[in-house]
């Protein structure tokens, strides 16, 4: 059996509009502008990267493969709803390209880019009204802009490996189709001409008998025919008699007639009725071969055609097993090339919310980052103005704010090569000393754990005590010096230490639902929230909103927050610790 | 829009496409984990909003390869399209030399 050479998938050409397509396209007419956009370069890195998602319909995939564009005109029960539903995702996903992205503005001014450097297209364009550009400018990247990514990503399942050997399989298969198909109908009209509903064992023998009794005739006929010669050469030897004697009397007086002596022999006449009985009986049996030889060729036909139709049903049977082999291997590669397609619609399909959870947490850094640096200037502006005026617990205060604000964040290599751009130092939190310390506070009772915390940071168990913790050398002097400055600046800093450790701890660890409760109820915290709610009366009714009810004063704060469902309680220590709602927009404001 | 800008346009959208069929190629062919492709189309499309002019061009494309190797065949055709800002900024500045250098005299 010859090997099918394996086919090219088609491919994927994609011609320039013409002028006159292009005016089209200002009117709003042209719906193969897709097709246009083709050649425009911009296409996966927004795609990917941003609000653009590509169209997920896979016009080309499904015309190369099935001849049809259309997911109604599909009938294949498994491909329906792939396609149906890609289309329907398309729609959903150009409706949620939000306007006024930088992206966007970004992609609207390439498009015009590109709009002008296209001769024809450019010289009608730049005939519009402004309103009118931006509107065309709209149209063309909410219907097609992405073809770009799609075209792209549809080539490459087109010729992915699993397109290809979908594609080897479907012609193997359609090849062996078109084979069997051939066969049966030559086996059909054969079964219909052959006239006979005889087997072939049984006609066989009617035509070897046909041929036994042609024999027969014939030589019948021959014998028949041997015999008609004897009586000839008799016949002929009786007429000699009379013809001589005529010869011999021909010059006497009475000659002898020998015409009227050969009509009377009785002889001859007996010899005649032997030769007419002889022709007579040849004649049947001549008639008999040409009916027996008429037989005969009728036999050696259906013989013919019969073993023509048993050597089809041979070659069927074969090419029925072939096809059933190329059929499993066909559906495998469908099933694999499905496979690959659904997999690459899903990645693209994600790139929306994954783009927005990113968007959000590089938010959340930057707040962050802005937030530690604000209030590390702050700290240095207020340890500026506490060495001047000799104020020797604000200096302190300071100091540990702005070590502190560092203490659980690393220095990382830059990957990001915006950071690089805009020598960004990238520091990443230390979540595992983090978690450490965090955990360490609440392993002993709130307010101790604190006070123990601040001592930790200052470092009192070192040598001097406060070496390490941030404290300039003036300050630590006075710290080993006074035996009542340790203790003040432990009140003083244990709260602020706390509320920086806690907003860290909720920011960058995963905490459980009961850290969260014991974090809100630990005195501290209270302190901090009280304070919160009493500068702000925002964050009250914040408060008031999510727990349903009214606070009934900020003495009630730590009931309240007790009461809170775990969702509700995470989102308003967020927004006390400045990482939420109001905090947040400020935040960002500053950023 | 002066020249300049338009020509930086052009090739950060020249630079875009290069990216999008790597990036195409990328995912089809499972060569890096789609969050890693991610991180990298959002950092390029941040950094591409910083670009405004050739030099900053021709800095990006330096960098480029430090920060993601799998992009250099992307950065040899850049480089090639870059030719000719770079002689096109050689030219200028020898004007400018000339132009004072006359001026002195």
């Amino acid at each position: 059996m010859i090997e099918a050479t394996p086919i090219e998938p088609a491919e994927v050409v994609v011609k320039p509009v013409s002028s006159k397509e292009s005016v089209k396209v200002l009117q709003g007419k042209n719906t193969k502008l897709q097709k246009f956009f083709a050649d425009l370069p911009i296409g996966a890195v927004e795609a990917v990267s941003a609000a653009e998602i590509p169209q997920n319909t896979p016009d080309t995939v499904l015309i190369s493969l099935f001849g049809d564009n259309s997911s109604t005109g599909i009938t294949d029960p498994v491909l329906k709803p792939l396609c149906v539903n890609l289309e329907n995702q398309m729609e959903t996903l150009q409706s949620n390209l939000k306007e006024g992205s930088t992206s966007i503005n970004d992609l609207d001014a390439a498009i015009e880019s590109a709009i002008m450097q296209t001769p024809g297209f450019d010289a009608e364009f730049s005939k519009l009204a402004p309103a009118e550009k931006t509107a065309v400018v709209k149209r063309i990247r909410e219907m097609g802009v992405q073809a770009i990514g799609r075209r792209m990503f549809m080539e490459k399942a087109i010729v992915s490996t699993e397109a290809t050997q979908y594609s080897t399989a479907k012609s193997k298969y359609d090849r062996i189709d078109a084979e069997l198909t051939a066969k049966g109908t030559e086996q059909s009209t054969l079964k219909g001409g052959v006239g006979t509903t005889d087997d072939i064992a049984t006609v066989t023998a009617h035509k070897q008998t046909t041929e036994r009794e042609l024999n027969q005739l014939i030589s019948q006929k021959e014998t028949l025919e041997q015999k008609k010669q004897v009586i000839e050469r008799q016949k002929n030897q009786q007429r000699n008699i009379h013809i001589q004697k005529g010869i011999n009397t021909a010059t006497s007086t009475t000659p002898y007639d020998a015409a009227a002596g050969i009509a009377a022999d009785i002889n001859i006449q007996d010899y005649d009725t032997q030769l007419t009985a002889l022709d007579g009986k040849i004649t049947v049996i001549d008639t008999g071969i040409t009916g027996k030889s008429t037989n005969l060729s009728t036999y050696e036909k259906q013989v013919s055609q019969l073993q023509r139709i048993g050597q089809l049903d041979t070659e069927i049977s074969s090419l029925k097993q072939q096809l059933t082999a190329a059929n499993t291997d066909m559906l495998t590669g469908r099933g694999e090339l499905i496979k690959r397609i659904n997999q690459l619609t899903k990645d693209f399909n994600g790139v929306m919310p994954e783009a927005a959870k990113k968007a959000l947490e590089t938010f959340k850094l930057r707040t962050e980052e802005a937030n530690r640096e604000k209030t590390i200037n702050g700290a240095e502006e207020k340890a500026e103005k506490a060495k001047k005026d000799g104020d020797m617990m604000t200096l302190a205060e300071a100091e540990l704010t702005k070590a502190f604000e560092l203490r659980y964040v690393k220095e990382d290599t830059q990957r990001r090569m915006s950071d690089f751009w805009q020598k960004r130092k990238v520091l990443v939190t230390d979540t595992v000393k983090l978690d450490t310390e965090y955990n360490q506070i609440f392993g002993t009772a709130g307010g101790a754990g604190t006070a123990d915390f601040a001592k930790k940071v200052m470092n009192l168990g070192g040598t001097p005590p406060g070496t390490g913790s941030g404290l300039s050398a003036e300050t630590i002097d006075y710290l080993n010096t006074n035996p009542d400055f340790a203790k003040k600046l432990i009140e003083k800093v244990r709260v602020p230490l706390f509320t920086s450790i806690s907003k860290q701890a909720v920011m960058h660890l995963d905490l459980s639902e009961t850290s969260l409760r014991t974090l809100a109820s630990s005195p501290d915290f209270i302190v901090a929230a009280k304070a919160a709610v009493a500068a702000d009366s925002e964050i009250g009714k914040v408060i008031e909103q999510v727990y349903g009810a009214k606070l009934g004063g900020s003495r009630n704060i730590g009931e309240t927050l007790k009461k809170m469902p775990a969702g509700g309680l995470l989102g308003i220590i967020m927004m006390l610790f400045g990482l939420a709602g109001k905090g947040l927009f400020t935040a960002g404001k500053e950023v | 829009m002066d020249k300049d800008s338009i020509k930086v346009d052009l090739l950060k959208i020249k630079l875009k496409d290069l990216v999008s069929r790597k990036i195409v190629d990328m995912l089809v062919n499972n060569e890096l984990p789609f969050k890693e492709i991610q991180d990298m189309a959002v950092d390029l499309t941040e950094t591409l909003n910083f670009v405004k002019t050739s030099e900053d061009l021709i800095r990006f494309i330096k960098e480029l390869p430090n920060f993601y190797p799998y992009l250099t065949s992307v950065v040899q055709i850049m480089n090639v399209e870059l030719n000719e800002v770079k002689e096109q900024q050689v030219k200028t500045k020898l004007e400018g030399y000339f132009k004072s250098s006359s001026h002195k005299l």
